[in-house]
């Protein structure tokens, strides 16, 4: 069997996996395939996607892949299954999950000391979301529960893993005036 | 001061650091050397008028009050004089550089929360065939993902769920010693021996079991009954004291 045959048994797998499957899982049944050659194979199949007409695509997401499709054709899926879009997640929701994902693993005393505000029921709020989750208990006075991102989180958030992350912008001078501010005008 | 800019309402403003932080935009202020007396002032006019309707809220932003103000005084008290040159007040630059820090360090989360906020909306937009149902669904999660505090959580929300049951339970377990003292003599005025393994009820139960063994030890130590166990661990058999089941 040459590598090319692969391809379409690559597609099946990612196409009836329910989560993203990841690239270990494909290297124990694809086997004696390598890594890397499991990994070329799924960017021919992705740029086959890309060429041809298809509404769909494939994905690198939670540490894994996945079949999703295109954001062009969401408006008439949106019609088909007559759901609603997934309600939105506060702004402060967002803080707070902004601080998780680059701090983890961090306690609920360290969130609220960086946004000056009590956070409890939004935390709640996000573990019942299921994007962040107790990990531990961290060894310090007190033994404070110490919380970060679930899987989940990297999947709602298109996210290959958590470096895929955009990096923290250290120049506070330029957040500054790209964070826009249109309170006034309200 | 233009009146109008205190029109904002405070819910707008995710706490007392992202209000200074639009405060300082508002004013061209330079992040890093914030002008403490100026920004003291409108921030109080902010939070003058609001109603705090919740306390925990309210408490933050009273305490980032307390800073500025205390900040501000500092300021204004006259500088200490080292011959010509002035000295400037270590701790008051301390204070204004934390401040600026915090401020700088929330900026930057509030700025990836914006983006975060269209990741997610460009993550809404595509589908894959089994996650518009599956994980509407708020049960879902990950086997292999789950730790010990996953599983607290959902067993607090077993027991939530399930508490009336749960409490009734508690009350239909609950044993007197004085209870149990007078069932066993009520029993032995009917019969001559009772099997110490009789007592514990047919289920086992470990609370009913401790609170018999209490009753006996009691009744032994009032010398209204005797006890024997032949061998360790064996049956222990409970009798009348001779006299006291006739006399009494």
């Amino acid at each position: 069997m040459d590598n090319e045959s692969y391809l379409p048994i690559i597609e099946s797998l990612i196409y009836v996996s329910e989560k993203p499957i990841t690239i270990g899982r494909l290297c124990e049944i694809l086997r004696p395939l390598s890594r890397e050659q499991i990994i070329s194979l799924i960017e021919e199949l992705k740029i086959n996607y890309e060429k041809k007409e298809s509404g769909l695509q494939i994905k690198e997401i939670a540490e894994g892949y996945k079949i999703y499709t295109k954001p062009e054709v969401a408006p008439w899926i949106i019609r088909l299954q007559n759901i609603e879009m997934k309600t939105k997640l506060t702004i402060a929701a967002l803080e707070v999950l902004a601080i998780v994902a680059y701090k983890q693993p961090i306690t609920r005393a360290e969130i609220e000391s960086i946004r000056g505000v009590n956070s409890d029921k939004i935390l709640h709020n996000l573990i019942e979301k299921k994007l962040i989750r107790i990990k531990e208990r961290r060894n310090t006075p007190g033994r404070p529960l110490v919380l970060g991102t679930t899987r989940e989180f990297l999947i709602q958030f298109g996210l290959k893993d958590l470096n895929d992350l955009p990096p923290l912008e250290e120049n506070a001078e330029n957040h500054l005036i790209a964070t826009k501010d249109d309170r006034l005008n309200q | 001061m233009q009146t109008s800019v205190y029109q904002v309402k405070l819910d707008n403003f995710e706490g007392p650091l992202d209000l200074l932080l639009y405060l300082v935009k508002q004013n061209e202020m330079d992040i890093y050397n914030i002008q403490i007396s100026r920004i003291t002032d409108q921030y109080l006019e902010y939070i003058k008028g609001i109603e705090f309707k919740d306390i925990e809220y309210a408490a933050d932003f009273l305490v980032m009050a307390a800073t500025l103000i205390y900040i501000k005084s500092k300021t204004l008290l006259p500088m200490e004089l080292a011959g010509e040159e002035e000295v400037i007040d270590e701790e008051t630059e301390q204070l204004k550089k934390d401040l600026s820090d915090r401020l700088i360090e929330y900026s930057k989360y509030k700025y990836i929360a914006g983006i975060l906020e269209n990741m997610s909306r460009a993550q809404m937009s595509i589908f894959s065939r089994v996650e518009t149902e599956k994980y509407m669904d708020s049960n879902y999660m990950f086997i292999e993902d789950i730790n010990i505090y996953d599983l607290t959580g959902i067993l607090q929300k077993i027991i939530f769920k399930n508490r009336d049951r749960i409490i009734d339970n508690k009350e239909e377990q609950a044993y007197s010693i004085l209870e149990k003292m007078k069932m066993i003599t009520k029993m032995l005025k009917k019969s001559l021996c009772i099997i110490f393994s009789s007592l514990s009820g047919n289920k086992g139960n470990r609370k009913e079991l401790i609170v018999a063994l209490l009753a006996i030890l009691e009744l032994v130590r009032q010398q209204k009954i005797i006890i024997e166990q032949k061998s360790i661990f064996g049956e222990i058999i409970i009798l009348t004291s001779g006299g006291e089941s006739n006399g009494q």
